[in-house]
């Protein structure tokens, strides 16, 4: 058992379908760090994104006897966490139906104050990305920061491939607007 | 990577597709066209705040990692829930002691079988399920063999290590133990 760091990815993940509570262990213990990520980028806040990725560690547990390719994991399991924060995202504005893609932009979490401080190019693109509706920046993120394609994106959305894009286009065009004091 | 959609968003006036020239500039793998046209030029004039402000969210991500305990908390969750309640009963051996069954969770056992079949044979296994039959215990596993290993010796050896196992520890019958070898592998 103290060797399953060790092991190939799929034999751990084949351990874990059979109820091998150590295999799982091992495995969560290399993606954390990305689902964590993955749900922070989405959500902006570290409290949410902390119970958004044991939530989808949890889920991934039970639902891992569906898993048929064990090849597959690493993406199902960002697909999960995806799917999660974007969930946990429409959950905190009720009133805002985030299926919605508008296009104008909002401030969200991040204030005329907040980019007034912005003084670096991170945080400023950090502003900005709070200023985008959640499905714009939820593409935008799996896109860029976690190199997914507009497919398996299309997937965790819930939408098809070319509206991805189209959302990746508008986040796009909305970030380059922002950053341009930086040019 | 699936094939992307054909409809871009987004051409510009040379017919370079922004993705094609954003992938390049981030790759460092721009073309002589995209080096010298002067739309791909001031699109990635336009696009340099971006991408740098990408380049350091990438490298700050690279420090952030999971928070302490979200990795306890998620274990402690799993263990309480267990996959498989099923068990198996173990045989009585000899007449003394008070009465009662000791029965073992399949997980149990198929973690001792994994753990019975030594990697240095060359033979990884995987998934390992049992079955209770009237001839006795049915063994069904897949395995990974390790580059160079003489496959019929490896599965032969890691089935006489969990027949011994089954019938010395637990004291069942084997009726048979199948082994899938699914893929070919190295070790890192």
């Amino acid at each position: 058992m103290h060797t399953d760091t060790a092991l190939p990815e799929s034999v751990l993940v084949e351990r874990a379908q059979d109820g091998d509570d150590h295999a799982f262990e091992a495995l969560v213990r290399r993606h954390q760090d990305t689902v964590y990520r993955i749900a922070l980028r989405t959500l902006g806040d570290a409290a949410e994104a902390r119970d958004t990725a044991q939530e989808a560690l949890i889920t991934a547990w039970r639902r891992l006897p569906d898993l048929r390719d064990p090849q597959a994991f690493p993406a199902w399991l960002h697909r999960m966490v995806g799917r999660l924060a974007l969930n946990a995202l429409r959950a905190r504005r009720p009133e805002d139906p985030a299926e919605e893609d508008h296009s104008e932009l909002r401030e969200r979490g991040a204030g005329p104050v907040d980019r007034a401080l912005a003084t670096d190019l991170h945080e400023a693109l950090r502003a900005a990305l709070a200023g985008l509706p959640p499905p714009q920046r939820i593409c935008w993120v799996l896109r860029e920061m976690e190199g997914l394609g507009y497919e398996e994106i299309a997937e965790i959305v819930d939408t098809t491939p070319t509206a991805v894009r189209g959302r990746i286009h508008r986040a796009r065009t909305h970030l380059v607007e922002a950053l341009e004091p930086w040019r | 990577m699936a094939v992307e959609p054909s409809d871009d968003h987004e051409r510009l006036p040379c017919g370079t597709s922004a993705d094609t020239l954003l992938d390049h500039l981030r790759a460092g793998t721009v073309t002589d066209h995209e080096r010298t046209c002067p739309h791909c030029r001031a699109a990635a004039e336009e696009f340099r705040p971006l991408l740098s402000a990408l380049g350091a969210a990438l490298d700050d991500d690279r420090q952030v990692t999971a928070p302490p305990g979200l990795l306890d908390d998620v274990m402690s969750v799993v263990r309480a829930e267990g996959r498989s309640r099923s068990t198996i009963r173990l045989p009585r051996t000899g007449g003394d002691g008070a009465p009662g069954d000791t029965r073992v969770r399949h997980s149990a056992v198929s973690a001792m079988l994994r753990a019975r079949v030594d990697p240095a044979g060359g033979l990884l296994l995987g998934r390992c399920r049992i079955e209770e039959t009237s001839e006795g215990l049915v063994v069904a596993a897949t395995a990974r063999v390790l580059t160079g290993t003489v496959i019929p010796e490896a599965t032969a050896s890691a089935r006489r290590d969990m027949s011994t196992f089954v019938e010395d520890r637990l004291g069942l019958r084997v009726a048979r133990i199948d082994i899938d070898v699914t893929d070919v592998i190295d070790l890192p």
